[in-house]
């Protein structure tokens, strides 16, 4: 880790300014640097999403990670184990019993996988009803209506959001269900699902481009760096040099996804001048190393002439945990330089067929462990696979811990987190029988941070509420209080203390 | 691997059911965009026994748009014009989404969901490979690779300028108008500053590969006649039949106006169909087809096999599919061992004829037999599905969201067991028509091996015998191969593909019903020569209309 130093507004004023046409630095004044909210006052929000169920088809034990005990000092299973290697168990509370229902509010609707998406992250019933539109979110999700009220509230953090996804592809020959698990409103009311970045150097790019430690900041290394940043500026500007004559050729839906581009390009100009502000007025944030080169994609399934199709390879996995690792570590970093407040982290996404052998040793995906695919039938198996996921979220949960803000407090005691998962363990959906996997019953939401005086540390049992109003509650927590979400109403007050 | 988990791996590839539940949504509906105007084309190949036939749910916009390069065309048309590999670097592109219906990767239709940081994603992949191909002591001559020019010294206006325009109507498919270059070339002072033209250079190519019209494929037509510009059309056909962008001449063709009538474009066809990447082009298009895109290197002696029988008969002009029924297969040694085939000439590879039995042609491969969602052992639920919707283009719709896989009884032999679970709880009615093709896959592994009974259960032996509902019964792949090459439906289901492919989206039976029938005539015409259907579909003057919003 090195010192935040690039004071980028001293950069920029070279002799290329007005040479590139650049846009001038009085743009910069509106980007008004952060470091004014980074205060006690501060408050963080985290959506995590793994694509799994809680138990395997068949078995009677709906999972191995609700403890058996209520409130502090719970025993870890198999699922929460790796709790212990951060210290986490103190930190971490498990909310049980949750449950989506068929009909009424935040139902789950049409089809399992995917169809949870909406009433789960929005607390909108799933409308969609074609594998086409699988996964399609009805509403605004808690993340986004957070960084709006946080906008609202005057939080002027470079990036309003950050979405990230740690399962780097599909791994299946289609359909390929959703990985989306953020939502906008715009400002027309029309809902914008945003993208999650794959790419763990797209995402130091976004965050840190053009940061530097004060031992590269030589004469020479400072112009070469404005020189860069100036070379960035013009390839933005020239993305929108022809806008007008282009989206006059073209047809409204045409102008409308070419006008997106342009818009995006224009943002980043703005986030390029944010950042400027930032590092020239908050000399104290640090700012992690590049990571290496992304690793790379791998294939969907490696059947060969030795292995037949036995999961025994790398194939249906592209290092996974050395991406979990380092979105983490970005997280983190983000949030101590308070670049933005508000994360959503796609894990792995709906009816994941990420191979599980480089991480747990199973030879299996993650679907597959549900359904008995592979190995003996087992929630406990499930609760392994489970547990590689929540591993990364107790080391993020530490690490917030362990990171202070500007008056020296813990960044974890202002945060609020939720680990929210696919599905649950019971009656199937839709008119299914006991025991199923495929099933919103007896769902768990893990919840970290102590935003608001939320519990830490403890086993909560909720019995019948929805997912979606723990996600209230923490929206509540960090200072966003709204009636509901969705249509789900009624927060809970038996997370906080 | 056990029985039972081989029994359930063919209930979860579909979702099935276990006994007690009903499926609430299941229909077996031609795989098509189906208006309700009866056609040739939503019938079910001639009452054939297609099932079902409800309208599709999605309505399509069968309308000229924007489209985004598939990953893999970004790939070729970057690694192209810059001369170095794309690698890793491409995952910073959204993952191109494909359905069970179109499993090609340039569908655009649902492109526009996952764009919301696609500019900052493409810059940075720009940045990636654009910075060290210019950055100090990489090779020297990358601008007069790009550009045609030697710079003269850090500052050099003329040749930035012919940089602007040669490479920037590359990147951009289109000559740099005037204002482009006015806007690019205030960038030279950057080489000035740093001493090194090059600083210049790479902020020229990064900006032209980061301006959307790279990577946003615009047709906006032209409004005088109602097609697309000959511009658009070097790059529809560029892309179609390469998978990259246009090269020089086909762009001097297009400026030429020399591809507005079919001849010319026939010709350029032929031309194009010349290119090294054609042929390539030609083995992705049959691996995403058949689903086996997604295999990795472990898998190569698979994927040389099927793309020998591909080059072999689709370049070779043969009958297409004879893909099915072909008696010969290309195998290594060692693939010939693993699959108990005789030993082919050389180590490295050769045509050996299958000895009587069950195989025969790309059904018998290692890369069909291996397509499945997930590993363990092969569903026949899913090897049905896979044939319906590939073969006959007749759609089931997704799993129900009820399923729960029970454990099998232990001992149970699969075929028994499979065939009485899925006649109760309202499961027969799609499972009847995916599983008995299955079956009749039964004695194929997924790595392609043959086996006389289930591994776990020696007393379980293993047929062979399926059939193709509606059309008849067949034994093993070969005999499935024959039965799906004497189907017209399948003639049909390959132009429909075909027409996937080649304009990014699903068809629609009544607007595209023109186009398939001269393509289906053109394949039946040539003895089911492929590139007569694709030479076709891609010259005729649908390819090139500008279809526009009623």
């Amino acid at each position: 880790m090195s010192p935040f130093r690039l004071h980028r507004r001293a950069l920029l004023r070279g002799a290329f300014g007005a040479a590139l046409g650049l846009p001038l630095l009085e743009a910069m004044l509106d980007a008004s640097p952060a470091l004014a909210q980074t205060t006690a006052a501060a408050r963080r929000f985290v959506v995590l999403f793994g694509g799994f169920s809680l138990g395997a088809d068949g078995d009677p034990m709906h999972n191995d990670l609700v403890p058996t005990t209520t409130g502090k000092n719970y025993a870890l299973r198999t699922a929460t184990q790796p709790f212990a290697a951060y210290g986490a168990q103190s930190l971490i509370s498990i909310v049980s019993g949750l449950r989506m229902p068929e009909t009424g509010a935040g139902a789950v609707r049409f089809n399992w996988h995917g169809g949870q998406q909406s009433p789960l992250l929005s607390g909108v019933s799933s409308t969609s009803q074609s594998d086409a539109q699988n996964a399609r979110i009805g509403g605004p999700t808690s993340d986004q209506l957070v960084a709006d009220a946080f906008v609202a509230q005057g939080v002027k953090t470079p990036f309003a959001s950050l979405q990230l996804k740690v399962q780097a592809k599909m791994y299946s020959p289609g359909p390929s269900q959703g990985d989306i698990i953020s939502q906008r409103a715009g400002a027309n009311g029309a809902l914008q699902p945003l993208s999650p970045i794959v790419s763990p150097r797209q995402v130091f790019d976004k965050l840190f481009f053009g940061a530097t430690a004060p031992s590269a900041q030589t004469v020479a290394a400072q112009a070469a760096l404005r020189r860069e940043r100036a070379a960035r500026r013009s390839v933005l500007d020239f993305c929108a040099v022809d806008r007008a004559n282009l989206l006059g050729r073209v047809g409204q839906a045409d102008a409308q996804r070419l006008g997106a581009y342009f818009e995006q390009c224009r943002a980043l100009e703005k986030q390029l001048d944010a950042l400027d502000a930032m590092s020239a007025a908050a000399p104290t944030c640090t700012t992690p190393a590049q990571p290496a080169a992304d690793p790379p994609l791998g294939a969907d399934s490696n059947v060969s002439l030795n292995n037949g199709a036995t999961y025994s390879d790398d194939s249906g996995s592209s290092n996974e945990d050395l991406r979990a690792k380092v979105m983490v570590d970005l997280l983190v970093a983000a949030f101590q330089c308070d670049l933005t407040r508000v994360a959503s982290v796609t894990v792995t996404q709906n009816q994941s067929f990420l191979n599980m052998f480089k991480l747990t040793g199973q030879r299996s995906d993650v679907h597959a462990l549900s359904h008995y695919i592979s190995g003996p039938p087992s929630t406990t198996a499930m609760a392994k696979a489970q547990g590689w996921h929540y591993g990364h979220f107790a080391r993020l949960v530490s690490l917030l811990r362990d990171a202070k803000d500007a008056t020296g407090a813990s960044l974890l005691a202002s945060s609020a987190l939720a680990f929210v998962n696919e599905g649950g363990h019971g009656p199937a959906d839709f008119g299914g029988a006991a025991g199923g996997a495929h099933s919103s019953e007896n769902m768990v939401a893990l919840i970290a941070g102590g935003a608001g005086g939320l519990r830490q540390g403890e086993h909560v049992p909720a019995p019948g509420k929805h997912p979606a109003q723990v996600l209230l509650t923490l929206m509540q927590a960090v200072g966003v209080s709204r009636p509901g979400l969705g249509e789900l109403t009624g927060a809970l007050p038996g997370l906080f203390t | 691997m056990s029985t039972r988990s081989l029994l359930l791996l063919a209930l979860v590839a579909l979702g099935g059911c276990d006994g007690e539940i009903i499926a609430t949504r299941r229909t077996t509906r031609p795989e098509v965009l189906d208006p309700g105007v009866p056609t040739p084309w939503n019938s079910g190949g001639g009452g054939s026994g297609a099932v079902g036939g409800g309208a599709a749910e999605v309505r399509p916009v069968v309308v000229t748009a924007v489209r985004r390069l598939s990953r893999a065309e970004a790939e070729a048309t970057l690694s192209a014009l810059l001369g170095v590999p794309v690698g890793a670097a491409a995952q910073r592109l959204p993952e191109d989404r494909v359905t069970v219906e179109n499993p090609f990767d340039n569908d655009r239709t649902g492109q526009a969901a996952s764009e919301s940081a696609l500019a900052e994603a493409h810059e940075g992949l720009v940045r990636d490979l654009v910075t060290p191909l210019f950055a100090a002591g990489a090779s020297t001559g990358v601008v007069a690779r790009l550009g045609g020019c030697t710079p003269a010294g850090a500052e050099d206006p003329v040749c930035l300028e012919k940089l602007i325009r040669t490479f920037g109507r590359r990147a951009l498919r289109r000559p740099v108008t005037d204002a482009e270059v006015a806007a690019l070339l205030p960038v030279g002072a950057l080489g000035k500053d740093a001493g090194r033209f090059e600083l210049a250079a790479q902020a020229v190519v990064s900006a032209l590969l980061t301006h959307p019209e790279f990577l946003l494929r615009v047709e906006a037509g032209d409004p005088a006649t109602g097609t697309l510009t000959p511009l658009e059309v070097a790059s529809k056909l560029a892309f179609v039949v390469t998978g990259a962008g246009p090269d020089d001449w086909l762009l001097d063709l297009a400026l030429a106006g020399a591809l507005r009538t079919r001849v010319e474009r026939r010709a350029a066809v032929d031309r194009l169909l010349a290119d090294p990447r054609a042929a390539k082009q030609l083995r992705r298009f049959h691996a995403q087809w058949l689903g086996y895109a997604g295999l990795g290197t472990a898998a190569q002696p698979f994927l040389d096999e099927s793309n020998a029988l591909v080059d072999d008969v689709v370049g070779q002009r043969k009958d297409h599919l004879s893909l099915l029924t072909s008696s010969r297969t290309f195998v290594s040694a060692a693939l010939a061992k693993h699959y108990g085939l005789p030993a082919p000439a050389a180590a490295d590879g050769g045509w050996v004829d299958y000895p009587a039995g069950q195989r025969a042609g790309i059904l018998s491969h290692g890369t069909f037999l291996s397509v499945q969602p997930s590993g363990g052992e092969a569903s026949p639920t899913h090897r049905g599905r896979w044939v319906m919707t590939r073969f006959l283009c007749r759609g089931i719709g997704a799993a129900p969201g009820n399923v729960k896989i029970t454990p099998p009884p232990a001992g149970t032999c699969r075929r028994a067991y499979l065939t009485e679970l899925h006649a109760s709880g309202g499961c027969q009615s799609c499972h009847a028509q995916m599983d008995p093709i299955g079956f009749g896959l039964e004695r194929f592994a997924l790595d392609g091996t043959e086996h006389g009974a289930e591994a776990s259960a020696p007393a379980c032996g293993l047929t062979g015998a399926g059939e193709l509902p509606g059309i008849g019964s067949f034994t093993g792949p070969r005999g499935l191969g024959a039965l799906l090459a004497s189907t017209p439906d399948v003639e049909r289901c390959v132009a429909r593909h075909a027409l996937r492919a080649a304009e990014g989206r699903l068809e629609d039976v009544a607007a595209d019903a023109p186009a398939l029938d001269a393509a289906l005539a053109a394949y039946r015409a040539s003895h089911r020569d492929l590139k007569a259907l694709l030479t076709e579909l891609w010259t005729q003057d649908d390819f090139v209309a500008r279809k526009e919003a009623p």
